[in-house]
């Protein structure tokens, strides 16, 4: 007669058993309504416990409480994990990610897929294993070498699809990818793999954001048929309500001044001066900030031109003199050589220095005198050619000097 | 009441001839037609007899060459195209001379069978798979199921012929799994074909192959080298088979002579021929063609016919590769099939090209005529089971699912009650000794039933399926047989064995641009479905759907839904293909829905030879006309149908035909210049950086605090994106940095600008100069575009257009036509700002106008 | 999302190749009446033997399989335990009773020693 043994495999089986139900708790204890991943998900527990503080996390979610186990599959340092593990941690990471909708989330499963990249022998046994025929040696290791970004192209592709919406992911996805260097960080890449990251977060931002863009490019290529109005600046404000809400890209900058120009220009000339005067105070900010980027970036200096003449729509339209003169002002530093810059410049130099004139006092004349041959001088150095005001403000300058 | 047995039959119908074929229901023969010379294969011809005033069909037909009226032949090859063909006083569609055709392999098959059934059973030859081209378009196959429902059959499916090949060889060999490549060759169509069969089942991995390539251009091929050496000879036979009917016959009876000849050098190489005045040329003088021809003389004619299907072979290769990582070593057995692989050259170029590479000694060469018929009689099989049933009162019928054979004690039985005596509350199975099982019924037709029927020992068991009422009596009896033995692997619930040859596409716009969006990908098994959700892009107040397979415009749908749907707004498409590649459409967008079932699309022909010459003098034209590599795209789909049509003008009307209408297709969609380039395009960014250099060069010094090699960098850099872009296709990419050229040069140019007076009345006046040349220039576009082919589209951009002629009128020619000489140079500069104002905005609605209606996919 | 991965869905071994999961997809197919759920399934077979690239990131992104498998289940005891049973643990289990085909033995009839489930089911009695 053979007493009942507990043998190691029944050790195993119990094991096997408990840590499911420990990944249905763990799983409980992240509040999102779904069920939990699929039974092998259990093995992450497992490699979890080969560590003590693992095993006390296990005993813990055993109790009853998860918070141990929940805070070790958040490692803050990924580099020197066991592969097998890493591929688990960012399937649960990104199921998560998927289904709460968290930039963190996201930020763990990239930063766990980019650590699993890291180890192209796991996934070139994986491609071994799983094809064993049917594919060449180098067709596995071309797989093997890119198959941890494939979740990269998911969230961008869902943000992608998202973009004309909106859509949360496709926030998550902006804010994500504009910073990559935790991501980096936390999967221990080198300068080179940090720099390609860096890289690719760029191209997957100008991806997404022309997603977004195309639908107010639909609109706008269709009023091009129609004479400008205040329907083309309503779309325009949406420009630059996407502009706010991706973050200011600088893309979406350059797209609002290719589009929006020739909408101004025509604005202008039909002398709709309410809609103007509307483009003008939506694209404000916008505009304040591309200015801003062209003085300090030299890549920028293409578009010098054209935000220079935003900055004469503005001069032209403000109500104050004074503000007409530092929008003007503004055009000039923006682009010295603009024409329309520098004529309207010329001519507020030219304006300035007829009401200094005019009301200089008697006593200190000299001083006023002297500031309006200073701003007719700038004015002629701005334009060489007749310009009736600086004319008229040339003669004055003379007259009152003689 | 006669007992009925109701078995669906697998039908070939092929261009020279048709094939039709049964697999018996204890699944041991597979019985193709033969008469009662034993020939397998009915010729498919239709004639009109003269006498008997009907029509003749098959053999009898055939030898109606050479008389009046002639038989009316591969008619295949018109499937799918309007129009009709005269058959003596009748005038018919392709699809009726094909139903004729089908009509009589039905009743050759019916009469054939009913002779060795008993006679208190009737047979019924009701239902069917017929086989088809895997490269048939949409239309042909929609015209060749039609053709099974004018000749009163139900067509269960369309299978295509590559795949019966393979469902046959797999049948008859039991060969397993493994990787398949089926080279059909027949009369009038090649196809290729890479099938995979995995566990019994079965998955089309490639396709491709030509529609209008086969046996019968050789034999045109070698036919157009004897005219020529009986020109050589003295005859007169400079024929117009274009447009003389009686030289076209001329010519047929060139093509019979070259099949002769044909068939006999396929078992010797020198053939002795000597034809004494067998026809009279083009003088009235009888001709006779004397002398020895070689087999390579034969085999040197139609040596590139040859290459071109293993040029198709090899992109089936790499398409075979790219869905499944098949390539050509990993290919397991080479199915030849039809008529034509006997030609020897054929044999030995597959064996060479297509059987080494993959360590393959030969092709497999069984049944090469019938194997397809054969394959299609295994897949009816497997699709509509068996019906049993009885007319009359009581009614009985019932459908069986399953194969009656199996290896077990048990066999399980698949079945559905059609139609049964009132009070029928059962259904039971049962032997001489009584019921072996019974399963309650709870409505009629009923749902289907499993039934697990113990099985005897003796190979076949004669048994009785009843239908029972309330009290266990058996209302009608159907008997049948289970019979035990090896059942076939054959493709059951994962199979889609038929697949979409060519993608199924809507054109959107994608980036400002004309596309193709997929919407059923080739190779997609039937049936299937697929749904997308576009937007509208314009408010054109209509809504166009524009479907294609391939290039082939296959329907147009048109919602009219007003000018107040704002653009963005959701266009829901669903687009299904059944089984018998049946396609239907469904669009809803702003509350409106519209259904549409897609018939056979009008291919334009041109209908003379000048009208082709036309065709191909304008496809020249736009080939110099565009740039990069849409000049290269458009070459590589040029060239080919060119040269094949330029051959075939003088010997295949048919053919030229049909290849003039796929030239057709291509030409309108370069014709506008829009067809798959970017846009704008690349002559107008290198002009920009052209122009940004020279102000640089001018400048002689720093601008914008930037010195001229600086210039020269920034310049580069742009222009290497530029490019790339460019090369990439990459649209939004490519009007980014087109944008950015364009900004760039604009802030370069401000230095040289601002001496400029813009009053300066010299400058005006150039300015009006210019204008006037432009507003030409616009007009001249309007009245030269060329509108769609779809009725309502078409409709909707002739409306446009002349909206915009009216508007240039008003706003442009006019005003700049009526500028008084003497009016001030303030009044003249604000006229020339409107003018250019509104000439610019037509120019962009004439880029516009193609593109009127159609909707556009968000990020895909 | 894993939810959809076939693998997971149907529980299949990414390792297994694609004739083992024709076979088990093909099971699943057959025994299936809702025409959709065999759509998902013909899908699933498709993704998974189509192309080896396709199912090898499938299998990426299914968990993989890092537990110890379950070992050999215990071998049943031959003999019974040290202390004779309780009389409440010789009441045989109706679907005990079934099992063993014994529905339509008078249990009660016959002697302890000779009692079938007591003795093993593999000694059918005589009737």
């Amino acid at each position: 007669m053979t007493a009942a043994q507990w043998r190691a495999e029944d050790e195993a089986l119990f094991q096997r058993l408990t840590d499911r139900r420990r990944l249905e708790r763990l799983w409980a204890a992240e509040g999102v309504d779904a069920p939990p991943p699929h039974p092998r998900a259990a093995g992450m527990i497992a490699l979890l416990r080969e560590t003590p503080e693992g095993e006390r996390a296990a005993t813990l979610a055993d109790e009853g409480d998860p918070s141990a186990l929940r805070a070790l599959v958040r490692l803050e340092r990924l580099a020197d994990r066991r592969p097998v593990l890493l591929h688990h941690l960012a399937l649960y990471h990104e199921r998560l990610a998927r289904l709460r909708g968290s930039a963190d989330d996201w930020r763990t499963t990239l930063a766990a897929w980019a650590a699993l990249g890291r180890s192209p022998d796991y996934l070139r046994a994986l491609a071994d294993a799983v094809a064993p025929e049917g594919l060449e040696d180098d067709a596995k290791a071309r797989w093997a070498a890119s198959a941890a970004w494939q979740a990269w192209e998911r969230l961008v592709g869902g943000a992608e699809r998202g973009a004309a919406e909106r859509s949360m992911l496709t926030a998550i996805a902006l804010s994500v990818l504009a910073d990559v260097q935790p991501i980096a960080d936390r999967a221990g890449l080198n300068d080179n793999e940090g720099e390609s990251l860096q890289h690719r977060s760029e191209r997957a931002r100008v991806r997404i954001l022309d997603a977004a863009l195309d639908p107010i490019g639909e609109l706008l290529d269709d009023s091009e048929g129609r004479e400008a109005d205040v329907e083309h600046v309503t779309t325009l404000e949406r420009l630059v309500h996407l502009w706010r809400w991706a973050g200011k890209p600088p893309q979406v900058e350059r797209f609002f001044v290719d589009r929006a120009l020739s909408i101004g220009w025509e604005l202008y000339k039909a002398k709709k001066f309410v809609s103007l005067r509307r483009l003008n105070e939506v694209a404000r900010p916008l505009l304040d900030e591309f200015a801003a980027r062209i003085a300090v970036e030299p890549r920028e200096i293409s578009y010098a031109s054209r935000v220079a003449q935003f900055m004469v729509f503005r001069a032209e339209l403000e109500p104050r003199f004074e503000n007409q003169l530092a929008a003007a002002e503004r055009a000039v530093r923006v682009c010295d050589t603009h024409r329309n810059g520098r004529l309207v410049l010329a001519d507020l130099l030219s304006e300035r220095a007829l009401r200094t004139l005019e009301q200089a006092p008697l006593v200190g004349r000299r001083a006023h005198a002297e500031r309006a041959r200073a701003d007719v001088q700038r004015a002629r150095s701005l334009w060489p050619e007749k310009l009736p005001r600086l004319d008229q403000a040339e003669a004055a300058v003379a007259k009152e000097r003689a | 009441m006669k007992m009925f047995v109701d078995r669906p039959v697998g039908i070939d119908l092929g261009t020279t001839n048709s094939e039709i074929a049964i697999l018996d229901p204890s699944e041991r023969d597979l019985l193709v037609y033969a008469d009662r010379f034993g020939r397998k294969t009915m010729p498919s011809a239709v004639a009109w007899d003269p006498k008997k005033e009907s029509l003749l069909v098959g053999r009898p037909a055939r030898n109606r060459r050479g008389k009046e009226p002639p038989p009316v032949e591969s008619i295949k090859r018109r499937m799918g195209q309007p129009g009709t063909v005269k058959v003596g006083p009748l005038e018919l569609t392709p699809e009726q001379i094909s139903s004729k055709i089908l009509a009589e392999l039905r009743r050759a098959m019916r009469e054939h069978l009913q002779g060795g059934a008993p006679d208190d059973i009737e047979v019924r030859v009701d239902r069917a798979v017929v086989t088809v081209p895997a490269y048939f378009d949409a239309p042909q196959v929609e015209a060749t199921r039609k053709a099974g429902e004018l000749a009163e059959l139900e067509v269960l499916g369309v299978l295509q012929e590559p795949t019966a090949a393979a469902i046959y060889h797999t049948w008859k060999e039991g060969l397993g799994d493994g990787t398949f490549l089926v080279y059909d060759l027949g009369g009038g169509t090649f196809d290729v074909s890479i099938l995979r069969c995995l566990g019994g089942e079965y998955q089309v991995l490639a396709l491709d192959g030509d529609n209008y390539l086969g046996g019968d251009d050789f034999d045109r091929r070698f036919a157009e080298q004897i005219r020529q050496r009986l020109v050589k000879t003295g005859y007169d036979l400079d024929l117009d088979v274009q447009s003389d009917e009686k030289d076209a016959e001329t010519f047929q009876q060139l093509v019979h002579l070259a099949q002769e000849v044909k068939e006999s050098l396929s078992t010797r190489d020198v053939l002795p021929v000597a034809k004494v005045d067998f026809w009279e040329d083009k003088g009235g003088e009888l001709m006779t063609f004397e002398g020895e021809i070689g087999r390579a003389e034969y085999e040197a004619a139609i040596a590139d016919l040859v290459q071109t299907t293993l040029t198709c072979c090899e992109r089936a290769l790499a398409q075979s590769k790219e869905t499944a990582s098949v390539g050509p070593a990993d290919i397991d057995h080479v199915v030849l099939v039809g008529g034509s692989t006997r030609v020897p050259a054929v044999v030995r170029a597959v064996t060479e090209t297509l059987c080494q590479p993959a360590g393959i000694e030969t092709p497999l060469q069984d049944e090469v005529d019938t194997c397809v018929a054969l394959g299609a009689a295994v897949h009816a099989a497997q699709l509509g089971g068996l019906r049993l049933g009885r007319g009359g009162e009581p009614p009985a019928r019932v459908l069986f699912r399953s194969p009656f054979v199996s290896q077990t004690d048990t066999t399980k039985l698949t079945l559905e009650v059609e139609e049964a005596p009132d009070g029928t509350v059962a259904v039971a199975v049962a032997d001489a000794e009584g019921p072996l099982v019974v399963e309650p019924l709870s409505e009629i037709p009923s749902e289907k039933k499993r039934i697990e029927v113990p099985l005897g020992d003796e190979a076949e068991q004669r048994v009785r399926l009843q239908l029972l009422g309330a009290n266990d009596q058996a209302l009608a009896e159907l008997p049948f047989a289970l019979y035990r033995g090896d059942l076939k692997p054959r493709a059951s619930a994962l199979s889609k064995p038929t697949v979409v040859a060519k993608d199924i596409s809507v054109e959107v716009l994608k980036a400002g641009r004309r596309e193709r969006k997929v919407l059923i990908a080739r190779g997609t098994g039937l049936p299937a479905e697929a749904e997308h959700r576009f937007y509208t892009a314009d408010k054109s107040g209509a809504v166009v759907l524009r479907l294609l397979q391939n290039r082939l415009p296959i329907k147009t749908l048109v919602l009219t839904v007003g000018p107040d749907v704002e653009v963005g707004t959701p266009v829901e498409l669903k687009l299904g293909c059944d089984d018998a590649m049946r396609l239907e459409a469904r669009a809803v967008v702003a509350g409106q829905e519209l259904w549409a079932e897609i018939e056979p699309a009008q291919l334009d022909v041109p209908s003379s030879a000048e009208a082709i010459e036309g065709l191909l003098g304008e496809a020249e034209s736009i080939a110099r006309g565009l740039w990069g590599h849409e000049a290269t795209a458009y070459r590589r789909e040029l060239e080919p149908l060119a040269t094949g049509l330029r051959e075939v003008l003088g010997t295949d009307p048919a053919k030229a035909a049909a290849l003039s209408a796929r030239l057709n297709r291509l030409v309108e969609e370069f014709r506008d210049g829009s067809g798959e380039g970017l846009s704008p395009p690349m002559h107008r960014f290198a002009g920009i950086l052209d122009h940004l250099r020279r102000v640089v060069y001018r400048a002689e010094g720093p601008m914008l605090g930037m010195d001229t090699a600086g210039w020269e960098e920034r310049i580069g850099d742009v222009e290497e994106r530029g490019q790339a872009a460019w090369d990439d296709g990459d649209a939004a990419r490519w009007k980014r940095v087109y944008n950015e050229a364009q900004a760039l040069s604009e802030t370069a140019s401000e230095q040289e600008f601002a001496s400029k007076r813009l009053d300066d009345p010299q400058l005006l006046q150039r300015r009006l100069v210019n204008l006037i040349a432009w507003s030409r220039h616009v007009e001249q576009q309007l009245q030269d575009f060329v509108p769609s082919n779809a009725e309502e589209v078409r409709a909707l951009q002739v409306a446009e257009r002349d909206r915009l002629l009216a508007g240039l009128r008003e706003h442009v020619t006019g005003p700049l036509g009526s500028v008084p000489p003497e009016s001030p140079v303030s009044t003249l500069r604000r006229t020339l700002d409107r003018a250019s104002a509104e000439l610019e905005r037509i120019e962009h609605s004439i880029e516009r106008l193609p593109r009127i209606g159609l909707v556009t996919e968000r990020n895909g | 999302m894993s939810d959809e991965n076939p693998y997971e869905a149907y529980d299949l071994d990414p390792t297994a190749g694609p004739k083992a999961i024709t076979a088990k997809l093909r099971e699943l197919a057959e025994d299936t009446d809702d025409e959709r759920e065999r759509a998902r399934i013909r899908e699933a077979w498709e993704a998974l033997t189509m192309h080896p690239r396709r199912r090898l990131d499938l299998a990426l992104q299914a968990h993989p399989e890092s537990r110890e498998g379950p070992g050999r289940p215990p071998r049943p005891l031959i003999a019974g335990p040290a202390e004779p049973p309780a009389l409440d643990e010789l009441v045989a289990l109706p679907s005990l009773v079934e099992l063993a085909g014994l529905a339509d033995v008078e249990l009660a009839d016959l002697p302890l020693d000779e009692d079938p489930i007591l003795a093993g089911s593999s000694r059918t009695p005589d009737p």
